[in-house]
């Protein structure tokens, strides 16, 4: 109403000024309506007209001519008699009214919507508070809508606190809105677009680079654990530059559970080569209607990466840096000292065990994992620069980290650089382009580990104790035959012997031989590095060729070049490991993948209607190229002489070979929105893949979701009222993982490589099938259900939300399993399915007191249940890993989870032979003659007699509960950050103690906890090593939950005064302690170790243990 | 439709390495190549994955101990040599499952190579006296097994069920006597062709077919026709025969090869694949922890498995049967007396002997790793036992004088007497000499069984009435729904 009077007033002294203008118009029409009249006016003028489109007179139809006659006079004539009026209100922007009152209560506003740095705001979504009329803002940040004059405007876009204005008096509204606070307003990205948390339908979490920010580790995988529910991170070794496996909602394949990345919209083989400084946001799909349309290669979920970009209108030069000590709780695992070790291999019957005179002056002997330990530095940098204007911005980063390794040290080094340069231009008002590129270069060394044959983390592990790392004495008899001997080559041991750096020879054990060395040594022998160069990144353009539609085009790349190179020296540890030959090998592994997405999104508003439909296609080609060759007789043992070209042998090996593979999609999405209330979405994408038989190589991926926000019904009830949002919402979704085929597996092709020497000894070349064909075979499809709720309570201080989805990853693909007279291998087939089901949880309190100490505390829990629902009937049980020699250790059964446990059930400890007796007498069982101290075997198949066919599941390698929690205070300038992260429920398989090296070291509670005699204990068996009914028993199985403060870090940020009189934006300075403080039950490595391949997760070979880190760090911007 | 066809074309990428099979078996090269195939499979078959059929063969024998570091060294095959191994074993498993697969390949050749030249004739040829071999494998250790001639399509996994021993029988002679017709005489292939099956391997594979199925007047024939084919002789001495000498030589029927020549050493042997060198040479050498080799002898280290029992021993001395004892077994007083070595009485499965006849000898490997490139060839019919069969075969069909003919050709070449006995006195020198000569060659089992002597000789080990044949492999069982042999 005020407005209206407003204009009145207006209108009463200054109708069209002669002199405003001082143009002229010229338009001949004849039966048109008077707006489009007004169009012509703003076509050949600058002119504008505000008015309300639902004003009557406007659509009355009229003959008009005037020519060359100057606007106010033109306009004088136009309105004449028409039961219309107009108004000067600037310059060059009139008002329209009618002559009706009532009808000019309705206005045109226009305005301009910005962010932060006064940058303009595209797609926004502006309303009148009330109704349903709305409209969004262009490419300039441009909008006009007609409301009611006494309208609020209600705005929102994802990433910003929602705004309200009120039109007071004003035509013109300019609206800037500020970075969302709640976490309701969050921006989630998802698979090409962007949506508010509160306006999405699928369970997806997401981490900001604020959180990113205060995260010491410097692997993104690493930075995610514990961080969301339902992602568990696997670290496969605490090794430098280890590669991290990510189960999102339990593992659904049997070969490549991890998920899809897509970084900056382009898919990625892997993230290693980011660094957290570069990200802005992780997002995670989980439910399969998010994750649906990337279909082919979603099924294990979806993470979405997003690098930082620069601020428009903004400049900002940023460094951060830290340093870190890494070291190893001392004694975190105790293995049995020389006393120990003697006298259990004595009492355990060991052939060729030492003896109590072989202990003589020697002590508790040597702690070999001492003596491997080292305390080592880490160390990160990184600088950035960015900043924009409104045409555009940039982000140019450079990050540097290294890391030694605590045992091998510079054997066991990562080293990282990355460059990144993002950029983002507005040509045209309706045309962006922009790239993100990175290039990064890692080289990495690493010693061997986690394997129960040969690795030196291993050998460090089961060492025996009377060996010394180097003699400084005399030597004991058995080297001094080495000395004197020869290899079956006739070579002299004492020219293969090894000293170390003060010229001492290195310890042989006398005991231990097989695949063992002294674990120093073998560290000193390591000769190898690999180094990758990648390069990944994309070019797009954006038109926006009307409002609501944008037209995306991109083209990425992500190429890959590994090289590697080794050499392997002389040396002699037993007459079963020995080298007499030094050589070396080298590799070249390159891979190259494009990818073309072409999508185009059309958002519009109907009223209260939200539409956003999108459409799509995509092509991916990858080409790999691999070449490796080896080489022997180094001329010197040398790492200048370790290359091919230098050694005096003419047969170098060389082999090579290239593939090709390919992904072709189609897309589409609609989503739909009524009032911000009623969610629904559906999605469709139809893939096709060069790795399948033609005529099955495409499928089609369906999801549908829907969401309620209840919180926004008018009737939502007044007693509920601290509830501030609440969303119920569910989906359904299949997706696909094609990512596990091979090239070719379906068919049944001739290889070669096979070779027959004849009776010369010449060697002929022979040709067969490789195996068997399938040409059905399809790609693993994983269905999921949904069902969850966001919850957002106390003024916003408190949001829950809540998940249980259902998982089932159908036609599993699996290596085949043809009977055996088939007479060839089947190699992937579809073989069953896997169910994965659970709760997730995320919590999180924030609250900021009068006081100026605020703090945020959150949580986040999942549970999960993993088993096993289907396999074909031809193949009831598949196995997986193997520990030593000969045990299944790991297999696959219908009603067990995935890769359980496999081995002999035992029931306590055989007390007394009368105890045996009578068992035996009670059972039935045959030639099984145990002795006390043993422990009880169950014949699980009831056949009366102990055999490999009474393994059974002794163990299930998944968590069952899988949680995280943090705090952060802060307080004039001072945070302190605590991040906790565990599991439970889940078993650990001590699988270095193999039965076929008797003379191996143990864990010292082997000793301690042993069988002494009849009652003395029914849980631990006598001294004993080389039992299979002990060694490939659940005796090895073992709690493995635990849990772990990942971070304790107190920092200071300077404050303002300080900071304006250095002219620094921001400095922080601070100290952290990172995977610190362990709890655990577990007595062997590490409980988190040991998940190198699917099949073999939970089992711990003797893997890296993982560093504890105290860090001092630095981060400022200017 | 352009975008469909540019989407077809663009999903039609190549498989790099794999050509299709209906590209295959067209011309005379790829004809000799798919019969190399076959070839190489035996010699996986013998070697591949610590799952030797001839460590099996052996160890279930009263020749040796399964041997190496200790009781848990290789459980498949110490469970095998005790007798206590179940159908879940994995050594009984991988041979069965290579048996079939050098099966597959020679069906291959067998279906899908039009005879249309000489050549192809002949290498189908090879390709039926191969498969014939290994169907005889099969059925003398396992009876009733499925008669594969041909693929199984998938919807038949299940349903293909055992076939008698009579029927498996009927099948290997009918190959035998196509091939024979075909295969040239041994001398007829050129010298590096010799690896290759001939006319008198088939005839002396038929014979002992014949032999096992105790047809022995129909026996008798065909091992006379190899005696007189002029192709065969006796090497100067048993270690001879089994020396790089006479690889493919006088006494060699059949043979299946390997080489020193790969190079080999410690980082690039094809551990988990198929090597071209015989590593299980290298597992049977004397444990080198405790041995030291006498300074005149070639026989290295290893890894000390297959340890000759005392009770084999024993069976020479008695039998006064020295110069062949020492060829085939090395006591441990003979090993210091020599000069050389042994430092543990208690080494697992040591009863004080060493076998020699597969012996680690530095003169039967390359370099650069001595222990990864034993050229050794496993003989899989040597004359002198096509001699000893002969033997037999006329023994049983009553013709005495040629047995003894035979028997005492053999001896001779060891420097023993001439066997007079005749009747059953005939048939255990027979027995005797098979022992003493074979000891080690992987036939002493089979032998027993089909004597039916394997009850007493082997039940002191462990051995039941079960154990005459070996169990269906598990994976077999529940794969293929195979019925299983009686007591596993």
């Amino acid at each position: 109403m005020k407005l209206f009077t407003v204009l009145l007033f207006f209108g009463l002294f200054q109708v069209c000024a002669p002199d405003s203008i001082g143009q002229t118009i010229t338009i001949r029409v004849k039966q048109t309506e008077i707006r489009k009249v007004l169009n012509a006016v703003e076509n050949q003028t600058n002119v504008r007209f505000l008015y309300n489109y639902e004003l009557k007179a406007l659509k009355n139809k009229i003959d008009f001519t005037v020519i060359d006659l100057p606007v106010c006079e033109a306009l004088d004539k136009l309105f004449q008699n028409s039961g219309l009026t107009y108004k000067k209100v600037n310059e060059n922007l009139f008002a329209v009214l009618s002559e009706i009152a009532d009808e000019n209560k309705w206005i045109r506003v226009t305005g301009k919507v910005t962010g932060e740095n006064n940058e303009p705001l595209n797609s926004v979504s502006v309303i009148e508070k009330g109704r349903t009329n709305g409209c969004l803002t262009n490419f300039d940040g441009v909008f006009s809508l007609t409301v009611a004059p006494n309208a609020i405007l209600q705005t929102s876009y994802i990433g910003y606190d929602k705004n309200e204005a009120p039109i007071n008096d004003q035509l013109v509204i300019n609206i800037k809105l500020k970075p969302a606070v709640a976490k309701l307003n969050e921006v989630l990205v998802v698979g090409y677009d962007r949506e508010k948390k509160s306006m999405t339908t699928g369970a997806i979490s997401s981490i900001k680079q604020q959180q990113l920010e205060t995260v010491s580790s410097t692997r993104i995988e690493q930075a995610l654990q514990g961080r969301a529910a339902g992602v568990l991170v696997l670290p496969t070794s605490g090794q430098p530059g280890a590669t991290i496996n990510m189960r999102i909602r339990g593992a659904g394949s049997n070969r490549n559970s991890n998920p899809l990345f897509i970084v900056d919209g382009v898919r990625a083989s892997g993230i290693e080569y980011l660094d957290p400084s570069e990200i802005a946001s992780i997002d995670i799909l989980k439910d399969a209607a998010s994750a649906a349309i990337y279909g082919a290669e979603a099924a294990n979920g979806v993470v979405i990466i997003t690098t930082k970009t620069g601020k428009k209108n903004s400049g900002e030069v940023s460094y951060s840096g830290q340093y870190a000590e890494q070291s190893l709780k001392k004694d975190f695992i105790k293995m049995m000292n020389a006393q120990e070790y003697q006298q259990y291999l004595q009492e355990a019957g060991i052939a060729n065990a030492p003896t109590s005179s072989d202990l003589v002056g020697i002590g508790t002997g040597t702690n070999w994992l001492d003596a491997v330990l080292q305390t080592v530095p880490q160390q990160h940098h990184s600088l950035q620069f960015s900043g924009g204007s409104d045409k555009g911005t940039y982000m140019i980063a450079g990050t540097y980290f290294s890391q030694e390794g605590i045992i091998g040290k510079n054997k066991s080094r990562f080293d990282r650089y990355t460059v990144r340069f993002n950029g983002d231009h507005r040509v045209k008002s309706w045309l962006n382009i922009g790239n993100r590129f990175s290039y990064s270069n890692f080289k990495r060394r690493a010693i061997s580990e986690n394997d129960e044959f040969n690795s030196i983390i291993t050998n460090a592990l089961v060492m025996d104790p009377i060996t010394p790392t180097t003699y400084t004495g005399n030597y004991p008899p058995h080297v001094l035959n080495a000395l004197t001997s020869f290899t079956p080559d006739s070579v002299p041991v004492a020219s293969l012997l090894r000293r170390d750096a003060a010229g001492n020879l290195y310890g042989i054990s006398n005991y231990l031989k097989g695949e063992f060395g002294n674990p120093v040594e073998r560290i000193e022998l390591a000769k190898g590095e690999t180094v990758y160069n990648k390069i990944l990144g994309n070019v797009f353009i954006d038109i926006e060729p009307m409002q609501g539609l944008t037209i995306t085009s991109r083209i990425g790349v992500d190429a890959s070049f590994q090289t590697t190179h080794g050499w392997t020296p002389t040396y002699w540890f037993s007459s079963e490991r020995l080298n007499s030959v030094a050589g070396g090998y080298d590799a070249s592994n390159n891979w190259y993948t494009w990818q073309w997405e072409n999508f185009g999104t059309y958002k519009k508003i109907v009223g209260a209607h939200n539409f956003t439909l999108l459409g799509g296609m995509s092509a991916i080609k990858t080409h790999e190229f691999h070449v490796g060759g080896s080489y022997s007789g180094l001329f010197k043992e040398d790492d200048r002489f370790s290359y091919a070209d230098y050694v005096p042998d003419n047969i170098d090996r060389i082999g090579s070979t290239a593939l090709d593979y390919s992904l072709a999609s189609v897309f589409g999405r609609l989503s739909y929105a009524y009032k911000e209330k009623y969610l629904f979405s559906g999605s469709l994408r139809r893939d096709g893949s060069s790795k399948l038989a033609p005529g099955h190589q495409w499928k089609t991926y369906p999801a549908v979701a829907a969401g309620w926000v209840a919180s926004n019904e008018d009737y939502f009830p007044k007693f509920l009222s601290f509830v501030n949002y609440a969303k119920l919402r569910a989906s359904w979704g299949q997706n696909g993982n094609v990512s596990s085929v091979g090239v070719g597996e379906w068919m049944s092709a001739i290889g070669s490589g096979i070779v027959y020497p004849n009776a010369n000894g010449n060697l002929l070349v022979g040709a067969a099938p490789g195996n068997l064909p399938n040409p059905n075979l399809t790609w693993e499809t994983s269905e999921q259900f949904d069902i969850g709720t966001d919850l957002s309570f106390l003024s916003n201080k408190f949001t829950l939300s809540i998940d249980y989805y259902k998982k089932i990853t159908k036609d599993l693909l699996t290596n085949g399993t043809a009977p055996m007279f088939v007479g060839n291998v089947l190699k992937t087939v579809n073989a069953g399915n896997v169910e994965n089901k659970g709760w997730e949880f995320e919590a999180v309190y924030a609250d900021k007191l009068a006081s100026g100490f605020s703090y945020e505390i959150g949580a986040n829990l999942s549970t999960l249940h993993n088993v096993i629902t289907y396999l074909d009937p031809n193949s009831p049980i598949i196995y997986g890993a193997g520990i030593g020699v000969g045990w299944n250790a790991t297999a696959m059964q219908v009603g067990y989870p995935v890769w359980y446990f496999n081995g002999y059930k035992t029931d306590g400890i055989f007390q007394t032979q009368a105890d045996i007796d009578s068992y035996l007498t009670k059972t039935g069982i045959q030639l099984y003659n145990p002795k006390p101290g043993e422990p009880i075997v169950i014949d699980v198949n009831g056949d009366k007699q102990i055999s490999p066919a009474d393994m059974t599941y002794i163990g299930n390698p998944h968590p069952d509960l899988v949680y995280g929690g943090h705090a952060n205070i802060y307080y004039k300038g001072f945070d302190l950050l605590i991040f906790i992260q565990g599991q439970s429920g889940n078993d650990i398989l001590m699988g270095f103690n193999r039965l076929d090296r008797a003379t191996a070291n143990k864990p010292e509670f082997f000793f301690t906890n042993r069988w002494v005699g009849t009652g003395s204990t029914n849980t631990w068996f006598a001294s004993d090593a080389s039992n299979p009914y002990i060694y490939n028993s659940d005796l090895m199985i073992f709690e493995g939950s635990f849990t772990r403060i990942r971070q304790l870090q107190l920092g200071y940020t300077l404050s303002k005064t300080l900071s304006d009189r250095f002219k620094i934006k921001r400095a922080r300075v601070y100290v952290s302690l990172d995977d610190y403080f362990t709890f655990t039950n577990y007595p062997g490595m590490d409980p988190e170790g040991g998940s190198n391949a699917q099949n073999s997760i939970g089992i711990d070979r003797g893997g890296y243990p993982i560093p504890r880190k105290m860090i001092a760090g630095l981060n400022f911007s200017f | 439709m352009l975008v469909v066809t540019g989407c077809k074309k663009f999903l039609d990428q190549p498989v790099p390495g794999a050509l299709p099979e209906e590209d295959f078996y067209k011309t005379d090269l790829d004809a000799t190549q798919a019969v190399t195939a076959i070839y190489d499979m035996m010699q996986a078959h013998y070697n591949n994955n610590w799952g030797s059929l001839y460590m099996i063969k052996t160890l279930l024998s009263d020749e040796s101990n399964t041997g190496g570091g200790d009781a848990g060294d290789q459980p498949g095959y110490q469970t095998i040599d005790k007798y206590n191994f179940d159908a879940t074993n994995d050594k009984i498993r991988d041979a069965w499952r290579m048996l079939y697969f050098t099966i597959y390949r020679a069906n291959k050749v067998i279906n899908k190579t039009k005879p249309e030249t000489n050549l192809r004739k002949r290498l189908i040829a090879e390709a039926k006296a191969l498969r014939a071999y290994n169907y005889f494998e099969l059925m003398s250790l396992w009876g009733d097994v499925p008669l594969v001639l041909d693929d199984i399509d998938p919807s038949n996994y299940t349903k293909t069920e055992r076939k008698s021993k009579t029927a498996v029988n009927d099948q290997i002679e009918k190959d035998l006597q196509d091939a024979i017709v075909l295969l040239p005489l041994k001398n007829s292939y050129s010298t590096a062709d010799k690896f290759r099956v001939s006319k008198g391997m088939a005839q002396a594979l038929l014979g002992k077919v014949y032999l096992y199925e105790q047809k022995c007047d129909e026996a008798a024939p065909q091992f006379e026709t190899v005696i007189n084919s002029g192709q065969y002789g006796l090497a100067p001495s048993v270690s001879a025969a089994f020396s790089k000498n006479f690889e493919f030589g006088i006494e060699s029927v059949f043979e299946i090869s390997y080489t020193t020549d790969r190079s080999y050493d410690w980082s690039n042997f094809p551990w988990s694949a198929q090597p071209e060198s015989n590593i299980h040479i290298q597992l049977m050498g004397p444990r080198s922890d405790y041995y030291t080799k006498a300074p005149g002898d070639s026989l290295l280290g290893g890894w000390g498995f297959n340890l000759p029992r005392k009770s084999l021993w024993n069976a020479f001395v008695s039998a006064g049967d020295a110069e062949r004892r020492r060829q085939t077994i090395m006591s441990k007083d003979e090993l210091i007396a020599m000069g050389g070595n042994w430092t543990n009485d208690n080494a697992w499965g040591f009863e004080g002997y060493f076998q020699r006849k597969y012996g680690s000898f530095s003169t039967q490997t390359g370099g650069p790793i001595n222990e990864l490139n034993y050229g050794t060839n496993w003989r899989m019919i040597r004359f002198a036992d096509v001699l000893l069969m002969a033997a037999e075969s006329n023994y049983r069909a009553n013709n005495e004088t040629k047995a003894r003919q035979y028997l005492n050709m053999v001896r001779k070449r060891s420097g023993l007497p001439d066997i007079t006995a005749s009747g059953n006195a005939l048939f255990d020198a027979i027995i005797k000499e098979r022992q003493m000569e074979l000891a080690f060659e992987g036939f002493r089992f089979t032998d027993l069984v089909r004597w039916g002597l394997a009850q007493k000789e082997l039940a002191p080990l462990g051995y039941q009435s079960k154990h005459a044949l070996l169990p269906i492999p598990d994976y077999d069982i529940k794969t293929g729904k195979l019925t299983q042999n009686p007591g596993f």
